[in-house]
């Protein structure tokens, strides 16, 4: 079954990240056009990189530098993505990161800035884009929350609190905007080999081993797909307002 | 300025693009939320629509703006509520409404529910002259 991706303009945070990168490479062999949101353009020719020396083109890759917790910005930016390509078809909000440290020596700006970029990005991005969705009267947001909204974990306490806020943002978003042919989801990764090397690499292998039922991380083209496969009209139309989790069977 | 019959010739084509209620069916003189049954998120589409048509920036409280703008540093509502001088400039300046409800007690919240097709394409008139 063809996604029928061709052509659709995608917009995705996070791309400079493991699982954001393999979003975009599948995007762009389905004939996508992908604006990554960046802070700065170093990375994104680290990504660039990545992506011909997999043989893709990175003909149909553009970014636009924002700042994520700038929520005019972002409307800016937004606005310029729809005069340069004329629509927005799908936003996915991947960008995220963790201090993990135990929640009582977390500082505020820890706190803060965990619940800003993991769940206050997301709403701000979300609510730039539904202005040309709504116009368009078709669009999807496909937000990457984590295993950890749900299942316990130590030294991710604010991380999963802003994750569980992403699922239930999902939920809500859904019925308001499902009407007008615009579609909400959300997929939880487990455990994903994104930049793990080395010793850290094999301690995790043990305690993923013992914790999922498939005993191995996940790959970040097993998220990308599904990420792809909610996008696509042709085989997601009827799916909305859902979380997928994606973690191998974690116990 | 454009005339108001121009502007509602469009706001009723977006209505009914939005809500599916004919064009013909639809009148200025009738309540956005109750006669029309528009619930907010067609008001938020249609909202959308008509600032793609003109391209400008719509608020419903755009709506108000010329109420609280003319009253200056006079309170426009306390707690939601709307003081005694608002009800007087909604009632010069917000003329569709029907006035015999523009009373004592009258929330700002309540306020929307009693918005017209006119009061809507009054929003459009008012962001195409602040613009």
């Amino acid at each position: 079954m063809k996604l029928a991706l061709k052509g659709k303009v995608v917009i995705l945070t996070g791309v400079t990240g493991g699982i954001g990168r393999q979003i975009a490479l599948d995007f762009l062999l389905e004939g996508a056009i992908v604006i990554g949101l960046i802070r700065n353009e170093n990375k994104m020719k680290q990504i660039r990189n990545w992506i011909i020396d997999q043989n893709i083109s990175d003909g149909s890759l553009h970014s636009k530098i924002g700042d994520l917790l700038d929520y005019h910005g972002l409307q800016t930016v937004v606005r310029e993505i729809v005069d340069e390509f004329h629509r927005v078809d799908i936003l996915v909000n991947c960008a995220g990161f963790a201090h993990e440290n135990p929640f009582a020596i977390l500082d505020q700006d820890q706190i803060d800035s965990m619940i800003d970029v993991n769940f206050k990005s997301p709403l701000y991005l979300s609510h730039a884009v539904l202005r040309p969705m709504f116009r368009q009267k078709e669009g999807c947001i496909i937000n990457i929350s984590s295993v950890s909204a749900i299942k316990k974990g130590r030294g991710v306490a604010v991380y999963a609190a802003a994750k569980a806020a992403m699922d239930a943002f999902t939920r809500a978003l859904s019925s308001e905007v499902g009407r007008k042919n615009i579609r909400v989801n959300c997929i939880r990764p487990g455990v994903i080999n994104t930049t793990m090397s080395g010793p850290l690499l094999e301690r995790a292998h043990d305690i993923v081993n013992a914790s999922t039922a498939l005993s191995r991380f996940g790959h970040p083209n097993e998220i990308s797909k599904a990420v792809l496969f909610i996008a696509s009209n042709n085989t997601a139309s009827y799916m909305t307002g859902e979380t997928f989790t994606i973690d191998g069977g974690m116990f | 300025m454009k005339e108001l019959d121009e502007i509602f010739s469009v706001v009723a084509e977006t209505i009914e693009n939005s809500i599916g209620t004919p064009k013909e069916e639809i009148g200025l003189k009738q309540t956005i939320f109750d006669e029309l049954a528009i619930d907010s998120i067609d008001m938020v589409d249609i909202l959308f629509e008509l600032e793609s048509h003109y391209g400008i920036e719509l608020k419903v409280s755009d709506i108000e703006s010329r109420v609280r703008e003319e009253l200056g540093d006079t309170p426009y509502e306390v707690e939601g509520i709307i003081t005694t001088e608002g009800l007087v400039m909604l009632r010069k300046h917000m003329t569709e409404i029907d006035q015999s409800l523009l009373t004592e007690g009258l929330t700002v919240h309540g306020l929307v529910k009693l918005f017209t097709v006119e009061s809507l394409c009054k929003i459009v008139v008012y962001r195409l002259e602040v613009q």
